[in-house]
């Protein structure tokens, strides 16, 4: 915290700062968030450090008959007259939406890690990265560049509102990325490897040489790898790409302020069928450890889990205050910003496919011609359409209930729906969740993994990613 | 507020007896209205500022780099900004270089609107309003959601040589989608871009295509597979193809990390393709007359003819190969310099685009795509496609949705069609439109 104050100084300042303002004329909250990270970066030639002591500030919000009001600042001094300004914003043009008291509750929770990441220097953290990085530049002479980037921070947060909500969170989010790249002749490529989560330092310090000589191994692979087909075939998608499934081209359709906004397509299908009967799919904020989790959302809502999908029935929508108002639904704490300055929306949190009986072994001998897809890329979401982007960084061809030839990035697509129907095996946990950072289309980035299990889809469209 | 801020920082940078440093201020004034359909959602302003400092300590033939982000004036912080910063410098090293001096010639260039610093409330409302009543006269499409927002930016640069760099300037956001809808389908058009000036929103045309493109999207096709498409892509859509592709391997930095695909002197592309990195474009994003480490900005030729003749270089960079910088030390968003393109600019072709499409036998436009996302290194890419239009026998007929298209950017670019004469400005680059031939449509 660095606002020269205690937190318990700052939530009762802050708390005072609004609850003056009756809630029956207007609902008024207080954001603040503080972020301390520190960054590495070593390339071949490269090396960059840096560090952000603080990226704090404030957001005061205000809501009158269906327009929000908002300003940010960084300036604590400056929150009664933003406040005294914002509560007098004129409505030309509201509507009749009134925003539900979701009541009064308080929150203080902390984790730390095993070795809290403000424990440790910067010269560690640096040394450490650069040990990574010369074990990796060592094992084969056709890594042509080394790329580790390393990523920490620690956030803090209160929020307050005249509910009588006086929360504090404080959480670590850490990251590690390695990507080899490799040449042989003229043919360069690369694979990736990266392990995210609310942890400390131990999180570096428990990479295993398996999880180095894995990833460099597997970009060396990809120096063999085809381009793949493209057309119709049965496919098994890894945790990864089922998670990018489930985020990018299902999950975001179902982010409540779209269906506010008459904006997805699966508005409709609330409460039916949206995939095969063997499909649970939940978006849950209370994953231990997990980067999307935390105790309180942007909106001072209290997190939980939500099912989304169960037994292939579409039960659930994400929302925020004003969508779960409007559609007199339950949030479950999907209310996030980006950061202070930016504006908040519904979002997902952890996103994955719940898991069944099968094993992976089984799910490969079924398939006669079929591709493996491993490794999620990207993706992008459609939820006005329903149609499916997300590309895998590789996989293999499956010939007769065995893998076989490595392929380049395949891009999945067609309608989710159609792809969500075709399951017809879902493989047994543990869940796996690969961490990564999403967007509202093309900005507000926030923290977030998705994954799940292995499935297999009787037909998918596929072509080069 | 920034000139405060600045001796603030020098004061404790002269205290702590810290010899060779840069330090850029940012104070960034941000206002945006959202909408709901057509109603206002909310209003949102804020003013940051921030301050990036890199400290240099020298080692020999060497140099270690410390880059801190600050934002509160508290001296007490800024003391301990500054140490780590030192302490950072101390741990890395990389090849010496000089930073710029005071005394370099800049260009003059108009990068601000003053419509927009004088007031920019009123100009939010007037463009608000604007934007939905022209909307609101297309029948058949609704807007689902939309953002518009302006940023008006004032920098300072300042190092311990004595450099100190001024500029304002503004530029626009501008998010949209529009949906059509019939008994058993909906489409839409999801329009984003940034904007340098309002001048470029050219509202009154840009809402009609993207209302076009919405309803014929409602009866779209799925099209069929082909291995061998020619396929016209349009400013919007080359914009993202060459970026993150292109725009990388013609950099000094992607020589030195032994990642580019190109060489000086090699035929990468048809000979009708030249390409500049133009730092001084009227109209450009990123048009500044300094770059992130206050060297000027200015032109230069990369691709001629198809051949490629030259880099573009950030101080370190330029040093490590034994060239000059050519103003292309762009500042990242955590204060770190990379070695990046400014706005690509390529030059028109010799025909006109109806004409381009009269020759067309059989092809695609693709107006959009979900995420044209191509591998940076290898430049292959796969991208469902959006919205788009066959064309056929010389015209465009039917709308298409979904398929993959996909290809290499460096393949692409050696296997062009047709240039047009037609240029748009699309955030950092000015782009005809293109035919390519050989892409692949899963289906």
């Amino acid at each position: 915290m660095d606002v020269n104050t205690s937190k318990e100084n700052l939530i009762t300042d802050l708390s005072d700062l609004v609850k003056g303002i009756n809630r029956k004329e207007m609902y008024i909250d207080i954001l603040y968030t503080f972020e301390r990270s520190t960054g590495i970066l070593k390339t071949l030639t490269d090396e960059k450090l840096i560090y952000h002591p603080e990226n704090a500030g404030f957001v005061v919000r205000c809501y009158k008959k269906g327009i929000w009001r908002e300003i940010a600042t960084q300036s604590l001094d400056k929150l009664r007259s933003i406040i005294e300004k914002i509560v007098k914003f004129p409505i030309e043009k509201g509507n009749s939406i009134e925003l539900k008291n979701f009541g009064a509750w308080t929150c203080d929770k902390e984790i730390l890690g095993e070795i809290p990441l403000d424990s440790i220097d910067i010269e560690y953290k640096y040394n450490k990265i650069a040990e990574i990085q010369n074990k990796i530049a060592n094992m084969d002479k056709r890594i042509i560049n080394p790329i580790v980037s390393y990523g920490d921070s620690i956030i803090e947060k209160v929020f307050v509102n005249n509910e009588g909500c006086e929360l504090y969170q404080k959480y670590p989010q850490i990251r590690i990325f390695i990507q080899p790249i490799v040449k042989e002749g003229n043919v360069v490529d690369f694979d990736y490897f990266t392990k995210s989560g609310q942890y400390g330092f131990e999180l570096i310090e428990n990479l295993t040489e398996e999880e180095l000589r894995g990833v460099v191994n597997d970009s060396i692979e990809l120096l063999n790898a085809k381009q793949p087909p493209s057309g119709k075939f049965s496919v098994i998608l890894d945790p990864d790409m089922a998670g990018l499934v489930a985020h990018e081209s299902f999950g975001h359709g179902l982010e409540a302020d779209q269906v506010i906004r008459k904006r997805s397509y699966l508005e409709k299908l609330y409460n039916k069928q949206v995939a095969s009967e063997l499909v649970n799919i939940s978006d849950s904020p209370v994953e231990k450890r997990a980067r999307g989790s935390f105790f309180f959302d942007d909106d001072g809502i209290k997190s939980e889990k939500s099912i989304l999908v169960k037994d292939g029935i579409l039960i659930n929508f994400l929302h925020d205050r004003y969508t779960a108002s409007a559609l007199n639904m339950k949030p479950r704490g999907n209310g996030r910003r980006e950061a202070y300055n930016f504006k908040l929306f519904v979002r997902m949190t952890n996103t994955f496919f719940e898991p069944k009986d099968w094993k992976l072994d089984e799910m490969i001998h079924e398939l006669n011609n079929g591709i493996i897809l491993e490794k999620g890329f990207f993706g992008m979401e459609d939820p006005l359409g329903g149609g499916m982007q997300v590309t895998s960084k590789k996989g293999y061809m499956i010939k007769n209930g065995e893998k076989s030839q490595i392929l380049k990035a395949i891009t999945l697509s067609g309608p989710v729906l159609n792809l969500l129907k075709s399951i017809d095996a879902v493989s047994k946990g543990p869940i796996e969740l690969r961490g990564g950072t999403c967007g509202k289309g093309y900005e507000d980035y926030v923290p977030v993994t998705s994954g799940g299990v292995y499935i297999k889809v009787k037909e998918a469209v596929v072509g080069p990613g | 507020m920034i000139e405060e801020a600045k001796n603030l920082i020098e004061k404790q940078l002269k205290k702590l007896n810290v010899e060779k440093w840069e330090l850029l201020l940012t104070k960034t004034f941000t206002i945006e209205n959202q909408f709901r359909g057509f109603d206002l959602e909310i209003t949102r302003d804020y003013e940051i500022l921030n301050y990036f400092l890199r400290i240099f300590v020298d080692k020999n033939d060497k140099m270690g780099i410390g880059v801190v982000q600050g934002s509160t004036l508290d001296e007490k912080i800024i003391n301990e900004t500054i140490n780590s910063a030192i302490k950072m410098a101390n741990l890395n090293s990389s090849i010496k270089y000089d930073l710029i001096s005071p005394g370099s010639k800049y260009p003059t260039l108009d990068i601000a609107e003053n419509k927009i610093i004088s007031n920019p409330f009123d100009f939010i409302q007037d463009i608000s309003e604007k934007l939905t009543n022209i909307i609101s006269r297309y029948k058949g499409v609704i807007p689902t959601f939309g953002k518009l927002r302006a940023y008006i930016n004032d920098k300072k640069l300042v190092n311990y040589l004595g450099l100190e760099l001024d500029s304002k300037s503004t530029y626009l956001f501008i998010e949209y989608a529009l949906k059509a809808e019939s008994t058993n389908n909906l489409a839409e058009y999801w329009a984003k871009s940034y904007f340098k000036n309002s001048d470029q929103l050219d509202l009154e045309n840009r809402i009609p295509k993207w209302a076009k493109i919405a309803k014929d999207t409602l009866v779209a096709k799925r099209p069929q597979l082909q291995k061998s498409a020619t396929v016209l892509f349009p400013p919007i859509v080359l914009k993202d193809a060459f970026t993150n592709t292109i725009g990388f391997h013609i950099t000094g930095k992607s020589k030195v990390e032994k990642i580019s695909k190109i060489k000086i002197g090699d035929q990468i592309a048809s000979k009708e393709f030249n390409l500049t990195d133009n730092g001084i474009l009227t109209g450009g994003l990123r048009t500044h007359p300094w770059d992130g480490e206050g060297t000027p900005q200015r032109l230069t030729k990369i691709i001629e003819n198809g051949v490629f003749i030259s880099r573009i270089y950030d101080l370190k960079h330029a040093q490590i190969l034994n060239k000059k910088s050519t103003g292309n030390g762009i500042r990242s968003s955590n204060g770190t310099i990379e070695n990046d393109f400014t706005n690509l600019e390529i030059s028109p072709g010799n025909t006109k685009l109806s004409d381009i499409i009269s020759q067309i036998k059989s092809g695609v436009i693709v107006e959009e795509f979900s995420w044209l996302n191509p591998n940076r290194i290898t430049g292959d890419f796969g991208a469902e496609i959006r919205n788009g239009y066959i064309i056929k026998n010389g015209e465009i007929s039917t709308p298409i949705k979904g398929g993959n298209l996909s290809g290499n950017v460096f393949d692409m670019i050696k296997n062009i069609e047709f240039i047009s004469i037609e240029r748009n400005f699309e955030e950092n680059t000015l782009i005809p439109y293109i035919v390519c031939k050989n892409l692949i449509i899963s289906s």
